[in-house]
């Protein structure tokens, strides 16, 4: 009896243990779909598939923007960063010695900005094309797709996304599409206008006045904020739209303490 | 030479080797980037980035012991990116390269690509060279519009001026309508005629647009609305129904030249004199006598600060009193559109807040601590020449001293040499958490051996007067007295006190608060509270008798 009795219970253990396992899975595959985020797919085909293209890529482009906004221009920064708030914030301008001038890392930030976009973006736009060339063909459409350069422009007031396809739709009449646009309402293109004058005078004084940006710039906010190693942490932001940029430089830095 | 002499000559040898190769590789090396990403730093060769870079498919330069300045692929220059029109200062050949900049030694001022002017787009402005210009105007759809003429960028904000605009009249439905535009876009419009100096509200003008209606918020300011919904003057509520003021293009008379903050009648405002155009919100107590904007300012009411003025905060003013407690920073408090945001000053007091005032406005900066060279000045006129440095002087005691314990600096009055040290104004303070930090050394700067004489007579003993109270010690003293703990002037030996020169300490306490108020000067040394108010360790001042 007691024999039988353990064995019922390892059959029940091993049950168990399925269960849980099959629970476990459960959750990681929905965890996966939940935390990677795959482009917003539209839900249905539009006469015009620059609409379908725009809703299946502007949520990526804003994403993009905001985590470089915060890390200095740099999705991932790789010429050195200092944590900030659990922010990466890359170093625009630096230097590891004391009583010198920074040297600047980022000559061309906005440039730098349009190809930080363009390479975090180049996955999704494939997929965001193919997935729209499949869609228009269960509809019936008969899909000619030409793949394309696609190109970012940093403007004042916004950033211009263009795809370089060529969409030809076939049903009863054929309509060709090209050069899909998407315009975002962005202050980037400013931000890092002024984050490279900030960096020019890094690179002579060790400082930035951070009041003459803001008397330029009724809108903006600048913020400096010095850390225990003499970094300079910038922060912009636009008063009216709560956007920010932040980026990190250390020049001019001081020891602590007389040098006996 | 035997084998156990060659083999300890031999390892000598190898030792030396290995030491000078130690020796070399904590030195100092240009990297063309560190193994943390920055580019072209001065480190150790063990910290610089190895392999290929990515960006050239190229090994890394191989570091050389130098400074990055007088390397060929280091050395700071101009950048230029002719396509873009963008040129950086201060950029190392390595960086430019990286991407694909044309590297250039002359400094940005001499560079004729990289002189800036004013580039006028639309409603914008912005301060760039002439090729952004002309890449930003085709971008943007618009004929360049370059002024070299402007040379900065305050100029460049301020020139940005939309054509004069005027009454355009047309025909739109069946009805002679209005629009406030330029002349320009008004002759695009079929059938218009443009009435320059004209509001669409004038009567004369016949068109469906009349006065009253309502006001909205236009570059900072309150203007008046038509029944078109076209702007027209200035917010004045007095000229509300005044005829003239809905007809002709004019000034308002109710502006008062300081931005007519919160008032309640005028739209004038103006933002560096601290108001804005604000919607008003219900339940505010500004109600705008007519429509839903007002000036509302941009003080911030809660600390008592104006628009745009910086001021210290208590922390550095408690600083600025000569406290300068360990851990304590100097933080510069800004007031701009309403809202106050701290800046501090850099870390260690190597930045001090300056304040000062002027009609009532403060300005505020963080300063650089010029406490570097004060211990080395030998004389008051040297040590708190504001120009160079910012250091006081403390007369009565010298912390340089020759190699024979005599003092080295001076105030030098006709009747007497005192000796004085020259000490931080705003003591700097030490990195106390780090292992290297060199807090002791420093603070060991202000440490005092005050050498007292006694004269106690052939027969007495030196043992019997160690063993004496503090009152029979004094009365045998002769030099230095007032470094015996309970010495009060007058207490001592009447010679002594007529004879000692006049710049002695009166009393110990005095002799403890110059030594203190010396060692206190030089950093976070001697018996002070923190930031926090935390006390540390009291040390002991006295710390040894007759030992000789």
């Amino acid at each position: 009896m007691i024999g039988e009795k353990k064995g019922g219970g390892k059959k029940g253990q091993v049950t168990l243990f399925i269960i849980l396992a099959i629970i476990i899975v459960a959750l990681a595959v929905l965890l996966y779909f939940l935390l990677i985020k795959s482009p917003t797919k539209p839900q249905t085909v539009t006469e015009n598939p620059a609409v379908y293209i725009e809703t299946c890529m502007k949520d990526k482009i804003e994403d993009t923007v905001n985590i470089l906004s915060l890390q200095g221009g740099s999705v991932i920064p790789s010429n050195g960063y200092y944590l900030y708030q659990n922010n990466t914030i890359e170093y625009l301008c630096y230097t590891n010695e004391y009583y010198a001038p920074c040297g600047v890392q980022q000559p061309m930030l906005t440039q730098h900005i349009q190809s930080e976009i363009l390479k975090n973006i180049k996955e999704d736009t494939v997929l965001c094309f193919n997935s729209m060339k499949e869609d228009y063909e269960q509809e019936g459409y008969e899909v000619i797709m030409k793949p394309g350069n696609t190109t970012i422009d940093l403007l004042p007031d916004k950033i211009i996304t263009t795809f370089g396809y060529e969409v030809t739709l076939t049903k009863e009449d054929a309509s060709k599409y090209e050069n899909f646009k998407i315009e975002l309402v962005r202050d980037t293109y400013r931000f890092a206008a002024i984050a490279s004058s900030i960096i020019q005078w890094e690179t002579i004084y060790g400082d930035a006045e951070v009041t003459t940006y803001m008397n330029y710039y009724h809108d903006l906010k600048v913020e400096k904020q010095k850390q225990i190693d003499e970094t300079s942490i910038y922060i912009l932001t636009n008063r009216d739209t709560g956007e920010k940029f932040q980026f990190a430089s250390r020049s001019y830095a001081f020891p602590p303490g007389i040098v006996v | 030479m035997n084998k156990k002499s060659l083999m300890f000559f031999a390892m000598i040898f190898l030792i030396g080797i290995l030491s000078i190769n130690l020796a070399i590789a904590e030195s100092s090396y240009c990297c063309e980037r560190l193994k943390s990403g920055q580019w072209c730093q001065t480190a150790t060769q063990s910290e610089c980035a190895t392999g290929i870079n990515p960006f050239s498919n190229q090994p890394y330069t191989t570091p050389i012991p130098t400074s990055c300045e007088m390397t060929s692929y280091c050395k700071l220059g101009t950048c230029i990116f002719s396509n873009e029109g963008i040129c950086s200062a201060n950029t190392a050949l390595s960086v430019c390269n990286r991407d694909g900049g044309e590297w250039k030694g002359e400094s940005l001022e001499d560079l004729p690509e990289c002189q800036l002017g004013c580039c006028l787009l639309g409603n914008s402005a912005v301060f760039v060279t002439q090729t952004q210009c002309k890449k930003l105007s085709s971008d943007s759809g618009l004929i360049t519009d370059y002024r070299l003429d402007i040379t900065n960028e305050v100029e460049c904000i301020a020139s940005i001026t939309s054509d004069e605009i005027g009454a355009c009249v047309f025909e739109e439905e069946y009805q002679t309508t209005c629009r406030m535009i330029s002349q320009k876009d008004c002759t695009e419009v079929e059938g218009s005629s443009f009435h320059t100096g004209f509001l669409c509200s004038a009567s004369q003008l016949e068109t469906n647009c009349g006065p009253r209606g309502g006001t909205i918020c236009n570059e900072e300011r309150v203007y008046f609305l038509d029944t078109c919904g076209n702007l027209a003057n200035i917010y004045d509520y007095s000229k509300l129904n005044d005829n003239n003021y809905w007809t002709y293009i004019q000034e308002p008379s109710c502006d008062n030249g300081m931005g007519n903050k919160n008032s309640k009648t005028c739209g004038a405002c103006d933002y560096f004199s601290g108001s804005t155009c604000t919607m008003y919100q219900r339940g505010e107590t500004i109600n705008p006598d007519y429509g839903e904007y007002f000036c509302g300012s941009l003080d911030c009411n809660s600390v008592g600060k104006l628009h745009g003025e910086t001021w210290c905060g208590e922390n550095s003013v408690s600083s600025l009193t000569g406290k300068n407690s360990p851990g304590s920073r100097y933080y510069r408090f800004m007031c701009y559109n309403g809202e106050v945001t701290v800046e501090p000053c850099a870390e260690f007091r190597n930045e001090i807040c300056i304040e000062s005032e002027v009609n009532d406005f403060s300005v505020a900066g963080c300063a650089i601590n010029k406490w570097q060279d004060c211990t080395t000045q030998i004389n008051q006129t040297d040590c708190e020449n504001p120009y160079a440095r910012d250091c006081k002087w403390i007369s009565g005691y010298s912390i340089l001293k020759d190699e024979n314990g005599i003092d080295l600096a001076f105030t030098e009055t006709e009747t007497a040499k005192i000796p004085g040290s020259c000490v931080p104004k705003y003591a700097p303070g030490f990195d106390f958490y780090a292992e290297t930090g060199n807090g002791a050394d420093v603070c060991s700067l202000g440490t005092q051996v005050c050498i007292i004489k006694y004269e106690i007579g052939i027969l007495a003993s030196k043992e019997k007067l160690s063993r004496a109270d503090w009152q029979n010690k004094i009365s045998k003293c002769v030099e230095n007295c007032y470094c015996i703990p309970g010495y009060t002037n007058g207490a001592a030996k009447n010679e002594y006190e007529n004879n000692k020169p006049a710049w002695h300490p009166k009393s110990y306490t005095d002799w403890v608060n110059l030594s203190n108020s010396v060692c206190t000067a030089l950093g976070d040394c001697g018996t002070k509270k923190n930031y926090l108010g935390g006390s540390g360790d009291i040390k002991e001042i006295f710390t040894s008798e007759f030992t000789k």
